[in-house]
């Protein structure tokens, strides 16, 4: 009986350790290749992301950024949380 | 007993006739791919040993990938790529080849109808390094190429997805000259290097791989595409519209036009 419960345990933990592993590799996988493009434009400053698919350059629209607060990729950067 | 010692004869004959035919080789390949808005220069090997035949990425040269806009900065902000190496698996019966698409290496079946697509032959020849060439031209997903192939090197095989041609791809181009491939060396491979191409493990791997038609490859590409705007879209400034569509006017067309 006690072997069965060492097993049970086992197989719980092994299965929390995978999931928790694969979580960690898909949230740092999916932003690969994107970057920041910041622009200034007569005193007015724009930002979009751009990204690679294949061979392809996606990125979103001129987005207006206030300009008096400064830059920083760390604001800018796309969250890894879900 | 006779016939069968005959028999294990003419078999053996056979088999030895079929190895003095089939040839293997490698083929160093430079390919590039530039526009005002990506810049790829890879180093890629063909491999070719009996029916089938690899191109496989060795090497990424220089800046890889995106090109920042002229006036503005440009940050990476992942910095810990992992690199998957693209390959092109001509297996005879199917062509399959695989791209990383957001960080994911897929593997994708090519249309048989654009592969079976044929060649117009042009009458015309020039000699690359020392090989005589023969030009011939095809339209491809939204491209026009020049290839020039030699049949000092029969073999049908080639670079890319460059495959039904008399002879071995020497250089080729597209109209545009924004792709551009030409073969850096060739060699024969000996027996004991057939044996220790560590790339066909690959083989055995795709038999695990889901393979995905042209069709699933663009949805599958589609809907990484929106989990990136989503997030996009979480992590803007307040002030910013947060609807976003993809709107890029002066991004140029990828390679191949799906």
């Amino acid at each position: 009986m006690k072997n069965v419960f060492f097993a049970i345990a086992f197989m719980l933990l092994g299965t929390f350790a995978f999931a928790n592993n694969n979580e960690k590799v898909d949230k740092e996988t999916k932003l690969e290749s994107a970057k920041v493009e910041y622009i200034t434009i007569d005193s007015n400053c724009y930002v979009r992301w751009c990204w690679l698919e294949g061979t392809t350059k996606k990125c979103t629209p001129w987005n207006q950024v206030p300009c008096d607060k400064g830059f920083s990729t760390e604001t800018l950067e796309p969250s890894t949380q879900e | 007993m006779l016939k069968f010692k005959r028999l294990i004869v003419i078999v053996i004959g056979l088999l030895l006739t079929l190895n003095a035919y089939s040839q293997s080789l490698k083929i160093q390949y430079q390919q590039q791919f530039e526009n005002s808005s990506v810049n790829f220069d890879e180093r890629y090997d063909l491999i070719i040993a009996d029916t089938i035949s690899i191109y496989i990425e060795r090497e990424r040269i220089g800046e890889h990938g995106l090109k920042g806009n002229e006036n503005g900065e440009v940050f990476l902000f992942n910095k810990n790529q992992k690199i998957h190496r693209k390959y092109y698996l001509n297996l005879k019966e199917q062509f399959l080849f695989s791209e990383e698409y957001y960080s994911e290496p897929l593997l994708i079946k090519e249309a048989d109808s654009l592969l079976n697509k044929q060649w117009t032959y042009i009458d015309t020849t020039k000699t690359i390094n020392q090989y005589q060439c023969k030009l011939a031209t095809k339209n491809f997903r939204g491209r026009s190429y020049n290839v020039w192939y030699t049949t000092d090197v029969r073999t049908n095989y080639g670079p890319w997805k460059f495959i039904g041609l008399p002879g071995l791809i020497i250089e080729a181009y597209d109209k545009k000259k924004e792709f551009h491939l030409k073969a850096l060396n060739i060699s024969t491979l000996n027996s004991q290097e057939k044996a220790e191409i560590v790339e066909w493990d690959i083989l055995k791997n795709i038999k695990n791989q889901k393979v995905y038609s042209i069709e699933e490859f663009q949805n599958k590409v589609a809907e990484h595409r929106q989990i990136i705007l989503n997030r996009i879209s979480n992590s803007l400034p307040r002030n910013v519209p947060k609807n976003i569509k993809i709107d890029c006017e002066d991004c140029d067309e990828g390679l191949e036009k799906y």
